[in-house]
């Protein structure tokens, strides 16, 4: 019965229904795109959520005059010692070490067209021309980022296509004379996995084993550098080497450690704290030359607080656009059946009861606004399959306080209402 | 206004429609102030270069450049960069300007004036606005917004006092233009062309990063559609409550017209009082609070463009009505 | 000042048509009061439309004082309407959203009348029909005569010539019937014309002369 008189009603005004169900389809879909919207800023924030509130600060050596620093290499075990400032910070010291250094890789290649936008200098305006050698080999400059294990966990690096480093793949000596690399996602085209590019790194001959592709937009940041987007880069992990076999490699691995221990730290700890834990590290490591700088800056501020900026907006939005669109379509609701009243008589005459006839709107209420919300939920459940069991609950919310916001009106209306007064006259 | 006459106005719909109305002008105000934010963290995010801007090189160092004869229909602002956070700058007709802490951004007075002026931000440090000045630069302005961004540690100099009549070697140029983009290889000036060579360096700044202008174009879309959507039903709602009044009158002789001209006149003034006193309230209330003063001009520019939807919507609305009514009288 | 001559007019019916008038023919003089009697669906209420250029015949002729108006365009039969005819119906509609005054000077709005006018020529009408003292009252106050009786005021207030009533005092008790039949003689007396289309034998009693329509065409009876 009560489907019936409902259908009923509604075919009497089929097209303001129709108007009323628009309307709440379109407004959901907005509601959608704001959430949707909202979700993906929650889910770029949640890769950079370990950088919030962090300080950082930059470490550095202070053998900077070229004597200072062959002098201390004639020092006994000096590699050693090096090396052993560097395991301190990567594994023993209570910060995070962060170690992202910008290191152009040389390569040799036969393909004499590779893409400027992959060669260093390319953004600044001077992409490196290729340098030949003795053989005539061309060597292409090409951008490339080393990050140590710490700072591969930390950035929001993530794969789209292989294989993510393993801590297996921080050491070398599991793989003498290769090197695990990732590439960015502009490569995708040039390169594919297991690919292996010919390599000249602080002038040792590699071999770069591609094992996977990063993501789009992935980006890695540093004090001197807050931003660098990896999609033109080769991201190599920074390995630690067994001890050297000859002259050769000893020297190779000179430059390299000493590369290595120029990262920096992050913490949300004091100045003089990370000065003290410092002082542990140069200690434990008989490295006295070594020191913070007098730099530090809150890590990514810029981006949270842009993250902040976004959210606040589109919340103040998502808000005003649920309290507006639900009062429109409940009020047109509301007139909607203030237009049947003449057709309540009828009814009352004819056995109904006002408990009866409130059902009737009650029902038509539902089926005008919870039909195409259900439609619109269930439509994006599919199609935008990532979307969070929130998402059900506030279409849910908002598609129950539009009904209440037209029901409430017409109950307070009714219990007002004497059938004396609905059977008079109506025009 | 008397309680007889706020008793016809509900009666007959007016007082609903003006909420409505209300209502719809709520959202396009509190529309316009996201766009106008988020337009801003992102060109903030940017350092004040466009989404897409054209980068590029001089190649013909040697030759003199005076980019106001850049020969460009649009508006467009030049940037070059010489060091890290310092850059030349240069704009014809129209440029963004930045939120500013204290004085005031850059003035066509001053470019190709003799004058050495500079704008920085508000994190720059003492050290380096004394050097600016024993440089003989005058700093007009500190820029900065309520949150941090690229330009808290920026410097700017009007162009013609870092290049000096010719264009630096190796800089990057970055040149914003409003509409279109650099031809690839050479910009037109008045009577010549100077050779450039493009650089493609993506997108940067944390709007790269979270990705979401996509969705702000998608909201933007779909808040016109909904906005033209409840404005063109609440004027059918109301028309169609004066079905019996057209009727009667055409029983009476009277030719739809004539009422549906009152309802016209009707409808501009229920839509417009609305509108008007949100969108004055929301203009005063930018004008006070943000610190951006280009944001009044970017808002009343969105009421405009909210204005003239929503009579669009009604005016189309209250047409097909008008069509709908004749045909129906006509059969 | 009314002639009707062999007036057909049909509807459709899916795909056949019903023929509702079958060749009327009238001749109606000025300052008659005349009733057009029938059995439900006969066709009086259609022919009292086609008499207020509310619809239009198949075929025939309508002439109103000697002008055709069979061949007039619909914005000239509602021109025709606003000068000449008086309509009143049986389920008196009025506009919710507007008291009695409104809706009496309903017509003399899109007149090229002062607002001082319009005001003194429905406080006439109201005062003629003796319901001077519903003037600011809300329509759906009213009782079911006086709301007749408005809706006849709102018919007045142009003065036409030719009053049209289809079931006038169809929906009323007896005392108000009488009102509003002592209401149309006196309007008659003062010169106008009135066809009064109704199936209640008291109603035709009072007028001149009383046709009856069968079979799609008019008798008198």
């Amino acid at each position: 019965m009560i489907y019936k008189e409902v259908k009923e009603s509604i075919a009497r005004r089929k097209l303001f229904t129709l108007f009323i169900m628009i309307g709440v389809m379109i407004f959901l879909t907005t509601v959608t795109i704001l959430i949707q919207s909202y979700i993906n800023i929650m889910q770029k924030e949640a890769l950079i959520d370990s950088f919030e509130g962090l300080n950082v600060y930059q470490i550095s050596d202070t053998l900077l005059e070229d004597d200072d620093f062959q002098s201390y290499l004639n020092e006994p075990n000096s590699l050693e010692r090096v090396k052993s400032l560097y395991e301190y910070l990567e594994d023993d010291i209570n910060e995070k070490f962060i170690y992202n250094f910008e290191q152009p890789i040389e390569m040799s290649t036969d393909i004499d067209d590779i893409e400027e936008e992959f060669l260093q200098g390319y953004e600044e305006g001077n992409p490196l021309p290729p340098a030949e050698d003795e053989d005539g080999d061309l060597y292409y400059s090409l951008k490339a980022v080393q990050l140590n294990e710490q700072a591969f966990e930390m950035f929001p690096v993530n794969l789209s296509e292989g294989t993510s480093f393993t801590a297996e793949d921080f050491h070398h000596a599991n793989n003498p004379g290769v090197i695990p690399i990732l590439l960015g996602a502009d490569y995708a085209d040039t390169y594919q996995i297991g690919d292996t590019l010919h390599v000249n790194y602080l002038f040792e001959e590699f071999h770069l084993e591609v094992q996977g592709f990063v993501e789009s937009d992935s980006f890695v940041t540093s004090p001197q550098l807050p931003e660098t987007y990896l999609d033109r880069y080769i991201i190599m992990p920074a390995q630690e080497f067994e001890d050297p076999s000859d002259n050769t490699e000893e020297e190779f691995q000179q430059r390299h450690y000493f590369q290595m221990i120029n990262g920096a730290i992050y913490s949300s700890e004091e100045r003089n704290v990370v000065e003290e834990e410092i002082e542990s590290a140069k200690a434990a490591a008989d490295f006295p030359h070594f020191e913070l700088m007098g730099y530090s800056t809150t890590v990514l501020g810029d981006f949270f607080d842009a993250v902040e900026e976004n959210i606040y907006w589109v919340l103040c939005l998502s808000i005003v656009l649920l309290i507006a669109c639900s009062l429109s379509i409940s009020t047109l609701m509301i007139k909607k059946i203030h237009d049947n009243y003449r057709n309540m008589m009828i009814h009352l005459i004819s056995g109904g009861t006002m408990k009866s006839l409130f059902q009737y709107f009650l029902a038509e209420v539902f089926i005008t606004v919870g039909i195409p919300g259900a439609f619109i939920t269930f439509l994006f459940m599919t199609v935008l399959q990532d979307l969070p069991p929130l998402y059900v609950l506030v279409m849910a919310a908002s598609v129950v306080g539009m009904i209440l916001l037209a029901v409430i009106p017409i109950y307070i209306q009714f219990r007002r209402l004497t059938i004396s007064m609905l059977l008079k006259r109506e025009e | 206004m008397n309680k007889v006459t706020i008793t016809k106005l509900r009666k007959n719909g007016t007082v609903w429609l003006i909420m409505l109305y209300s209502l719809l002008s709520i959202m396009m105000v509190t529309f316009s102030l996201y766009q106008i934010n988020q337009q801003e963290v992102s060109i903030l995010s940017r350092g004040l270069y466009e989404s897409n801007p054209s980068t590029f090189t001089v190649t013909d160092d040697e030759e003199p450049i005076d980019w106001r004869k850049l020969n460009k229909d649009d508006a467009y602002s030049i940037f070059v960069e010489i060091e890290e956070s310092y850059r030349g700058f240069y704009y014809q007709e129209d440029t963004y300007s930045p939120p500013m802490v204290s004085g005031r951004y850059f003035e066509e007075e001053d470019f190709y004036n003799d004058k050495q002026r500079a704008v920085i931000g508000q994190s720059v440090s003492e050290d380096e606005l004394e050097q600016i000045k024993r440089d003989g630069y005058e700093v007009i302005g500190i820029m900065g917004g309520s949150y941090s961004s690229p330009i808290d540690e920026m410097i700017l100099f009007n162009i013609d006092a870092v290049e000096e009549g010719n264009p630096i070697p190796s800089a990057v140029y970055v040149l914003n233009i409003n509409n279109g983009q650099l031809s690839p290889d050479h910009l037109n000036f008045n009577n010549t062309h100077i050779s450039v060579d493009s650089i493609n360096r993506g997108d940067i700044g944390a709007e790269r990063f979270l990705g979401t202008e996509n969705y702000q174009v998608i909201t933007g879309l779909f808040f016109i559609l909904l906005l033209f959507c409840l404005s063109f039903f609440f004027i059918q709602y109301w028309v169609a409550q004066r079905k019996i009044e057209i009727r009667i009158l055409w029983q009476l002789g009277i030719n739809p017209n004539k009422p549906y001209k009152d309802y016209v006149v009707s409808l501009f003034c229920i839509t417009s009082f609305p509108y008007y006193l949100m969108g004055l309230i929301s203009f005063f209330w930018v004008l006070q609070f943000s610190s951006n003063p280009q944001h009044t001009s970017m808002h009343t520019q969105n009421l405009l463009i909210g204005y003239g939807l929503i009579l669009f919507s009604a005016g189309l609305s209250i047409l097909l009505s008008y069509r709908k009514s004749r045909k129906y009288i006509m059969k | 000042m009314i002639e009707v001559k062999d007036l057909k007019k049909s509807y459709p019916f899916g795909k056949s048509k019903i023929e509702v008038l079958k060749g009327v023919n009238l001749a109606v003089e000025k300052g008659d009061m005349i009733a057009i009697m029938g059995r439900s669906g006969s066709g009086k209420s259609t022919l009292l439309n086609i008499l207020a250029g509310l619809d239009q015949p198949d075929s025939g002729i309508y002439l109103y004082e000697e002008s055709r108006i069979t061949d007039k365009r619909m914005d000239e039969l509602a021109n025709f309407r606003k000068k000449n005819i008086g309509f009143i119906l049986q389920n008196y509609p009025l506009i919710d959203s507007k008291n009695v005054a409104e809706n009496v000077g309903l017509p003399l709005r899109y007149s090229k009348k002062s607002n001082k006018q319009r005001e003194t020529e429905v406080t006439q009408v109201l005062d003629t029909l003796g319901i001077n003292y519903l003037k600011h009252r809300w329509v759906d106050m009213l009782s079911g005569g006086e709301a007749q009786r408005v809706a006849i005021a709102r018919a007045l207030v142009q003065h036409p010539d030719l009053i049209l009533a289809d079931e006038p005092t169809g929906s009323l008790d007896e005392e108000t019937e009488k009102d509003i039949l002592d209401l149309c003689k006196r309007l008659n007396h003062q010169g106008k014309t009135i066809i009064l289309v109704t199936h209640d034998q008291h109603v035709a009693a009072v007028c001149h002369k009383v046709y009856y329509i069968q079979g799609g065409t008019v008798v008198d009876k």
